[in-house]
């Protein structure tokens, strides 16, 4: 005599209720694909920013190799920086000297001259431990440039940013520090982002490829921009 | 169509454990919107029929009190009001229904997400042990992906608590209604009586 009491649900309003719910989740998923790329575009591709090839000038003191010698910038590209000659030419030249003078000398250096950098290129390509730092400029590479922050730009931030990658033999970034900061957090997250996603050809020894490292220095400069 | 990739590479780099935690939520979130809606519509529908009732006529077929006055036919007036009491409560464990399953989803949600993370963040742990050069982006990268599972827990967590607490009162507001229409009718047969 009692009416049935309805723990059971109504099939179609079920069904009705699931199929909101369902819809409600696929649009949340076809929010979330579509949603638009959070800086992932750079904003402002005509920045001004330079990319120097520190390793050029700079001794990029590359990794811990077995060998005793350490084989210095055989880089022969020339780099559009007047000033890193007579740089490197004085850190390079106080080094020797303590070693040069008294007799032949049981190290293993091979050149006793201070004659800096231009002897060894010649030698190294031939010798077995030919070192050869990873690159980031080779054109096939296509590394984005760093996007200015517009921040950063609004602000008036300028600066240079060492970054220092270590770079697999792959060629891909393993671990990348900042070096030397620009002095601003957003320039220095910037160039970090930036070549985060870079490609590099990978360092070279005596032909094989190797993990090594290399500074990246990044120049932020609203005069370009 | 631009595709947020970020998703899309997610899901491919995660593994099945972590893959299997987010998919169970996703069931659990649609399984939870579903009795929420469905409830939230039987609440209200009931409710507005209770009011529309108020100790007038017959109330319609479906309605808790028509359940209640139903089984209260053919007894004795002084029984009456306590098998009404009765009646009353098993009518409300039938429209319960639904929300024990809407609670244990909202507690445990933010676990499973929680195991998801958990097991992502021991895997790129492990894996770090394994790998000779140590990197920021080896731990930063696992860690983050494990942390979606964790998103995706309370994601579905935290609609379901608080659709939970809704209809919860939803259900206080409808049984003080049948209440108030059961003594209504109560009261006018005894007095007809």
């Amino acid at each position: 005599m009692t009416p049935a009491l309805h723990p059971h649900p109504h099939p179609s309003t079920l069904a009705m209720a699931g199929a909101m719910a369902a819809a409600l989740h696929g649009a949340l998923l076809w929010a979330a694909l579509h949603a638009p790329l959070r800086d992932m575009t750079p904003p402002m591709i005509s920045s001004g920013f330079e990319v120097v090839d520190l390793s050029a000038f700079a001794p990029p003191d590359p990794i811990p190799a077995p060998e005793p010698e350490p084989v210095r910038e055989p880089e022969p590209e020339p780099v559009p920086e007047p000033e890193p000659v007579p740089e490197q030419a004085v850190e390079a030249a106080p080094r020797p000297k303590p070693v040069v003078e008294p007799k032949p000398a049981p190290k293993p250096r091979p050149k006793p001259a201070p004659a800096p950098a231009k002897a060894q290129p010649e030698a190294a390509p031939g010798s077995l431990n030919a070192f050869v730092p990873p690159a980031s400029t080779a054109a096939y590479l296509k590394n984005p440039k760093p996007a200015y922050p517009a921040k950063a730009q609004k602000l008036g931030l300028e600066g240079v940013v060492v970054l220092y990658v270590e770079v697999s033999a792959q060629g891909v970034p393993l671990d990348i520090r900042v070096k030397t900061s620009s002095g601003h957090m957003l320039l220095d997250k910037a160039a970090l982002k930036a070549v985060r996603g870079w490609r590099f050809a990978p360092a070279t020894r005596g032909g094989q490829a190797v993990t090594a490292g290399v500074e990246v220095p990044i120049r932020f400069n609203l005069k370009d921009a | 169509m631009n595709v947020n990739l970020e998703l899309l590479s997610w899901w491919s780099d995660a593994d099945w454990i972590v893959r299997g935690v987010f998919i169970i939520l996703v069931l659990l979130s649609l399984i939870s919107w579903t009795i929420m809606l469905y409830k939230a519509w039987q609440l209200h529908g009931a409710y507005r029929g209770e009011i529309a009732f108020r100790g007038n006529g017959r109330p319609v077929s479906k309605l808790p009190s028509a359940f209640v006055l139903g089984g209260l036919t053919n007894i004795s007036t002084g029984d009456r009001s306590t098998l009404a009491g009765v009646l009353m409560r098993e009518s409300r464990l039938g429209m319960e229904g639904g929300l024990t399953a809407l609670a244990t989803i909202g507690n445990t949600a933010p676990f499973i997400g929680l195991f998801g993370t958990v097991w992502g963040i021991m895997h790129a742990l492990q894996g770090l042990g394994a790998a000779e050069a140590l990197s920021m982006d080896l731990v930063a990268g696992p860690v983050a992906e494990a942390l979606v599972a964790t998103a995706a827990g309370l994601f579905t967590a935290i609609p379901a608590v608080v659709g939970y607490n809704l209809l919860l009162r939803q259900l206080r507001r409808l049984f003080g209604a049948v209440d108030s229409n059961v003594a209504l009718v109560l009261a006018r047969q005894g007095a007809e009586g």
